[in-house]
């Protein structure tokens, strides 16, 4: 027998950074996975997790077979009594009760996928909108993972995150982020990265409970209480603005809606006919609209008579309230120490460099070398919203905003390849001349922002119309809630796609009651997990090393380095074909949409969304599989000749980026909200509805100007609940799914964190605890996790900290069974513990340790 | 020709991405990690800093554990890499007591990373029973070095903490990076001469 | 009067309560013409679906003529021959983006 030998080209899908893979396939067995040099998307360097896949691919706990329970009791860890059947029996039995749906209500179904495989995305979402289901949602993800940090990112920076410019940054601060230090978007690229901005000299402060990954990495560590970012970052502003007098006005009145006037009413004085907002031209001594093409000379400072109504620019509103915010007042609720927050607020606008400009590439362009970068940290709490806005609010006033050296959204233009143009997105303006997207990710764009209604879907997004998720989808008090809105349906089968929201959304309990309640579940997995158990049929999934995809990195705004460099499309193919009875769920799908004769919808979705034009688009009434699918795409984009056959040889095409695309700021007319004066409006119309369906409103939310809102946490008044509990992502692990891998499982029991409660080791001893004590963590709701504790000089004294989401109990699942701590099962999901501005679910935690 | 590595504690950001690429290199069954990365602390709070340490055998120049292999298993190869034969290692384990970095590991049985479930295809195709009841260890991936590839944790590394090459050559980039970074050995009073420097985190 | 085969498509059809119709319209109606008539005849929350704001059509809204991407201003009526097929879709506003 000959030996073949070969390297595939293809992409990682142990998280959703995807970096672009080769694997290296002996006859038909995958010996190892690297990087590909090839491909922009990890330059050819993997992390832990990347190299370890092999052991997922060949996990034997694998699901091979399509499987229906036959135990009619759902409970967590109630064995559902697995049968084997056919593909066909299983097709046959799913298409029927989705007929039923379809036919009856459509949004009676809900889908639920996971974030890690980021590829399902698009199809997912293309079969929810061909089947008229408004219900989906990427289960954990949406709900603490990102609702503020990327509905802040699209507003500002027209991308689902943001990174500081590396390659010319000179002084960063992180608030509760990790660009760059093992985890997240663009992952290994970032890595790279932020090595060379630490060798190059890049100042790096981190705002966080903990001194693990970026801040043990900082040049300074900020350790603060969990939760209370805003608080600290508003101080910032109000020292810059009031106490320095700096500010970036050239920026603020042609980049913002700074100068636009403001009237007595808080909102926007109008033009009487166009209805467009107006600002004050200095130079002609009166008020113009904010679009005047030779208006040059807009004030930020000032009070104007303006129709008959004393008018402020939003600026000044800004400062004036920001006054308030003092470094004292902030010490006082984050325990970082008024005399840092000054200094840094100092070094912060000193660095800033405002007025300096760079040239690059014969360009002429703004130079600001310091990024203000907010994340999970600052992100996963009931007060996201303002969190991540006030931090912005440090890019926005000094201009430090997709400029050179500053907070760089990643890739919010993309002018396409050199031969075609393709692909080609960039931010237009608005309403009111604020920024819209170019491209999202999300189910609606972060702006504008829609009017709210009353809900008719599982989140109430209707009536939040800044949110992506909301906790309703698995929330203690569902039903409550639908029942006060008149939902008129509840949800009657589940279509899961690899998502573990038993462990991925908060306690178990209270996810499983949710599940529960649903008559038939749905799930494709690659293994069966604590989820599985609630499923009625499963189906076996291919992993990422057997699946095919045309755009596993698309959009680019999701995971694909900012900064100058190459761009890069690379797809995901088979590295080995798949084994057993598993197939590609996107090919699943595509099959299901055939059988339930929905075929015209899906394709014409297909067309708008993949963008398939000319001869590529779908017919509406012909079947394709999914290859087919993605061989269009491809060439839509690429040219007929590069179409899948090419791509699965050559893996990824790249060409260069353009100064205009990533240092876009300066080319574009576009502007930004310092002043959210469409939240006025906003909480007038929800509050009306909400009232009217008797749930409680507080206008506080709903400011157009940020301040720091308590977490639950901080109004726990019981003494005895004397820690702060937060998440954290650890490098190793991916939501919950990596826990299964040996190889990653063998790392972990060796770090002394990744299975372990990180308690700061004074306080340990205050307590009478030793390093790797099994204690119980208890929260007020009376929840509790057990674990052992690691004593830590890099936490907060108030603080536990535990990372990844550990702690299955599957049998199903041996080598992760019993591992490591559950968060999540800290954590309430119900309505008070969601944000009534975007629905995030808070994730800190007040804690007392029991024995 | 003395071939080393300089680790840039600076660079590194503990992301693992070292000690599971070796273990997908050589295929190392259970336990037996050449390339590991270790976490310290230092300071206290909330003046701390937590290091990674990216560890592997660092082919001492004056290396125990040559010295006490009774059969000659252990030994110095070409460029200074410490290798052993496996055919002559008797699995007496003296180098392991002899190694002050616990470089070196007892392979024991041939179970491999799913209990009682068998060897995986991969597995199947990695282990050798030959390495079964041996000592095992880095060998800075000298296959691949001859092919002109780097060791595979250095290829991998996203950071690119680790920089291997020639430190007889004051021209090369190791050589240079040690030099006027300060790279300093790992318990150098022990008089192993270590041939890997460690570039300081600050 | 000329005819229109109109298919309303996912989430549509079933606020509409019906997904496929055939319909007279006006002699040079345009697409945004169509989905105001839309609008009248299949009641509010149809016509919250498809306006965002009075007179201004969702960017989520995609209308297609004979299968074709057409603008809000193109003409849905055709002179003679078979009537024009008309498919009205609300897809997610994820990527999207286009010249
Ligand atoms: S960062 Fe994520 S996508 Fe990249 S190699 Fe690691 S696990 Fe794979
Ligand atoms: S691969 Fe590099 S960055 Fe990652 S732990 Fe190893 S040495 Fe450090
Ligand atoms: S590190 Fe240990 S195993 Fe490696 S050469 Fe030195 S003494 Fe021998």
């Amino acid at each position: 027998m000959t030996t073949t030998d070969q390297w595939i080209p293809s992409t990682c899908g142990l998280c959703y950074g995807t970096c672009s893979i080769r694997g290296h396939r002996v006859d038909d067995v995958l010996v190892k996975i690297e990087g590909n040099p090839e491909s922009a998307i990890g330059r050819g360097r993997l992390c832990g997790k990347g190299v370890s896949g092999i052991m997922t691919l060949y996990d034997p706990n694998r699901v091979n077979v399509p499987l229906r329970r036959t135990n009619p009791v759902k409970g967590k860890g109630v064995d559902p009594g697995w049968q084997e059947i056919s593909w066909d029996e299983a097709l046959d039995e799913i298409t029927a009760r989705l007929r039923k749906i379809h036919d009856d209500d459509p949004r009676k179904l809900f889908i639920q996928r996971t974030t890690t495989n980021t590829s399902i995305r698009a199809p997912m979402m293309m079969f929810a909108a061909a089947f008229g289901t408004p219900n989906s949602w990427a289960a954990g993800g949406g709900l603490h993972c990102g609702n503020g940090a990327h509905l802040i990112g699209g507003i500002y920076h027209a991308s689902w995150s943001l990174v500081p410019d590396f390659q010319h940054c000179r002084f960063a601060i992180y608030f509760g982020a990790s660009k760059g230090h093992g985890a997240g978007h663009v992952s290994c690229t970032n890595m790279q990265d932020a090595a060379d901005a630490r060798a190059r000299g890049m100042r790096l402060v981190v705002v966080d409970p903990m001194a693990n990954f970026a801040a043990a990495k900082a040049n300074e560590w900020v350790p603060i209480r969990p939760g209370t970012d805003a608080a600290m970052a508003l101080a910032m502003v109000n020292v810059i603005l009031n106490d320095l007098g700096v500010w970036d006005a050239e920026y603020l009145a042609h980049k913002t809606n700074a100068p636009y006037l403001i009237g007595p009413d808080g909102c926007y004085v109008r033009d009487a006919e166009t209805r467009k907002p107006l600002v004050w031209d200095a130079a002609r001594g009166h008020a113009v609209r904010y679009d005047t093409p030779d208006a040059a000379a807009l004030a930020l400072e000032g009070e104007y008579e303006v129709a008959g109504v004393r008018a402020r620019p939003a600026f000044v509103l800004l400062r004036e309230h920001v006054r308030q915010f003092t470094p004292e007042w902030a010490e006082g609720i984050s325990t970082v120490s008024a005399a840092m927050i000054r200094r840094l607020a100092r070094e912060f606008a000193a660095e800033a460099m405002v007025g300096s400009t760079i040239v690059l590439d014969g360009k002429r362009l703004p130079y600001r070398p310091v990024a203000a970068i907010y994340f999970r940290g600052s992100q996963g709490h009931k007060n996201s919203v303002y969190n991540c806005f006030a931090i912005e609010l440090l890019n926005e006033i000094v201009g430090a905003a997709d400029v050179v050296g500053g907070a760089l959204g990643f890739n919010p233009v993309c002018y396409g390849h050199p031969e075609t143009g393709k692909p080609w997105y960039e931010p237009k303006p608005g309403p009111d001349g604020l920024m819209i997207t170019g491209t999202w990710v999300a189910p609606h764009l972060p702006y504008p922002i829609a009017d709210p209604k009353p809900p008719t879907t599982m989140s109430l997004g209707g009536l939040f119309p800044l949110g992506m998720f909301g906790p309703t989808m698995a929330s203690s008090d569902q039903e409550e809630l639908w029942t006060k809105f008149g939902l008129p349906y509840r949800p009657e089968m589940m279509l899961n796609y690899g998502a573990n929201s038993l462990l991925s959304v908060g306690n178990s309990d209270t996810v499983a009651a949710t599940l529960a309640r649903i008559p038939f579940i749905v799930s494709f997995d690659i293994t069966l997990t604590e989820f599985s158990e609630f499923a009625d049929i499963v189906l076996p999934d291919t992993c990422y090393l057997e699946s095919l995809d045309s755009r596993p990195n698309v959009p680019f705004i999701f995971n694909h380095p900012a900064g100058l460099g190459e761009w890069s499309w690379p797809i995901r193919q088979p590295v080995v074909p798949p084994a057993g009875q598993r197939r590609l769920a996107t090919d699943v799908l595509v099959e299901l949409v055939d059988r339930l004769g929905i075929r015209e919808e899906f394709n014409a979705v297909a067309n708008t969304h993949l963008k398939l034009d000319g001869s590529h688009r779908l017919e509406f009434g012909t079947r394709y599989g999914y290859e087919e699918i993605c061989d269009r795409e491809l060439k839509s984009h690429f040219g007929a000749a590069r179409g899948l056959a090419w791509f699965k040889e050559h893996g990824v095409i790249s060409w260069p980026k353009r100064v205009e695309e990533v240092y876009w700021r300066a080319f574009l007319g576009v502007r930004v909200p310092i002043y959210w004066e469409f939240l006025i409006g906003l909480n007038r119309n929800a509050k009306r509805i909400a009232n009217a369906h008797g749930l409680d409103w507080d206008d506080v939310w709903y400011d157009p100007l940020p301040r720091w809102l308590p977490c639950p946490s901080h109004e726990v008044r019981d003494g005895a609940f004397d820690l702060w509990g937060f998440y954290y992502r650890d490098t190793l692990h991916t939501n919950s799914f990596t826990n299964e891998n040996p190889w990653l499982d063998e790392a972990s029991r060796l770090d002394p964190f990744s299975y372990t409660i990180a308690l700061n080791a004074a306080t340990g001893r205050t307590k009478g605890l030793r390093d790797g004590q099994e204690v119980t963590l208890e929260s007020p709701h009376g929840r509790r996790v057990r674990g052992r504790v690691h004593l830590t000089e890099t936490v907060h004294p108030e603080c536990v900290g535990i990372g990844g989401c550990a702690g299955h109990w599957a049998k199903t699942l041996p080598i992760a069974q019993g591992k490591g701590v559950m968060f999540n099962d800290l954590l309430e999901v119900d309505w008070a513990h969601g944000s009534p501005v975007n629905l995030n679910l808070d994730t800190c935690v007040k804690l007392r340790i029991v024995p | 020709m003395r071939y080393g590595m300089a680790i840039d504690l600076k660079r590194c950001v503990g992301c693992y991405g070292c000690q599971l690429s070796c273990k997908a290199e050589h295929g190392t069954p259970p336990g037996v990690l050449f390339a590991r990365v270790l976490k310290r602390e230092f300071g206290t709070f909330p003046n701390t800093q937590l290091v990674y340490l990216p560890t592997l055998c660092f082919h001492c120049t004056s290396a125990p554990c040559v010295d006490v292999c009774p059969t000659g298993a252990s030994h110095y190869r070409e460029g200074g890499v410490v290798d052993v034969t496996t055919d002559d290692c008797v699995g007496c384990r003296a180098c392991m007591q002899a190694c002050p970095y616990g470089a070196r590991f007892f392979n024991e049985t041939q179970t491999g990373y799913f209990p009682g479930q068998g060897l995986t295809p991969y597995e199947e195709r990695r282990y050798s029973k030959e390495n079964v009841g041996v000592v095992m260890k880095c060998n800075f991936c000298i296959d691949r070095v001859k092919a002109g590839l780097e060791p595979a944790c250095v290829a991998n590394c996203a950071a690119r903490a680790r920089t291997f090459g020639d430190l007889d050559d004051p021209q090369s980039e190791v050589a240079q990076l040690v030099r006027l970074r300060g790279g300093e050995q790992l318990q150098p009073e022990l008089g192993t001469h270590p041939n890997v420097y460690y570039l300081p985190p600050a | 009067m000329p005819e229109i085969q109109l298919k309303l498509m996912g989430s549509l059809g079933r606020l509409a309560g019906e997904r496929e119709t055939r319909l007279l319209v006006d002699e040079g109606a345009t697409v945004r013409d169509l989905l105001t008539l839309l609008a009248e005849r299949y009641g509010p929350e149809f016509a919250g679906a498809i306006f965002r704001a009075p007179g201004e059509v969702h960017t989520y809204l995609r209308a297609f003529l004979d299968e074709r991407d057409a603008e809000l201003g193109d003409r849905v009526a055709r002179e003679g021959g078979a009537p024009a097929a008309v498919a009205v879709l609300i897809v997610p506003g994820f990527e999207g983006g286009s010249r």
